[in-house]
């Protein structure tokens, strides 16, 4: 999920992101993401608010028109992950908070197409994130007693 | 004239009920969940 040279196959639009302060997948780092929407390019400033490695992952983006709160929950159970995506939308101005109420049903929608796209991903994924070091035993002796 | 007036009346409305969604639902909320067939650990 956290794996950066896969959200652009997950997250629709997504071009790139960048580090703007503090260390990468860590409480308080700020990114720009960089996302295109039918042929223009918009900046979002992206800033972790929580993070626990495999139980949740909470995110706020902010632009000129919205921002956006975000969280992510993993529960793994028999095997199995579900995972669930909270988002809290709110649009900058009297226009936008308009726009951004009529806005929800396509927005849910987006995010299913995203999730889907996300579930595909990991479940066809071969690359192994966490190899086991190996041991170089060609220069190690062994006393004898 | 008189459709003229009625047209106004209409894109009065029309805004009131734009604005007025705006500013009874400034925030909206929604969740999604999936389930994968794969470990935490790679997800």
């Amino acid at each position: 999920m956290s794996d950066e040279s896969n959200l652009s196959k997950w997250i629709k639009g997504f071009k790139k992101s960048e580090l703007v302060s503090g260390t990468a997948n860590t409480k308080g780092a700020v990114s720009n993401v960089y996302i295109e929407e039918r042929g223009e390019e918009m900046v979002m400033k992206e800033t972790i608010t929580a993070i626990q490695l495999n139980e949740h992952i909470g995110m706020t983006f902010t632009m000129d028109f919205m921002d956006m709160d975000y969280e992510m929950f993993f529960k793994e159970k028999e095997g199995k992950t579900t995972i669930i995506s909270k988002s809290t939308t709110a649009g900058n101005g009297i226009i936008a908070k308009s726009m951004i109420s009529f806005m929800k049903s396509t927005m849910k929608a987006q995010e299913d197409e995203n999730l889907n796209n996300l579930k595909k991903l990991i479940e066809e994924n071969t690359k192994n994130y966490f190899p086991e070091k190996e041991v170089d035993t060609s220069t190690v002796s062994v006393e004898e007693y | 004239m008189k459709y003229l007036k009625y047209l106004l009346y209409i894109v009065i409305i029309l805004a009131l009920v734009f604005f007025g969604k705006g500013f009874f639902t400034p925030t909206i909320s929604y969740e999604n969940e999936i389930t994968v067939n794969k470990p935490a650990n790679e997800a």
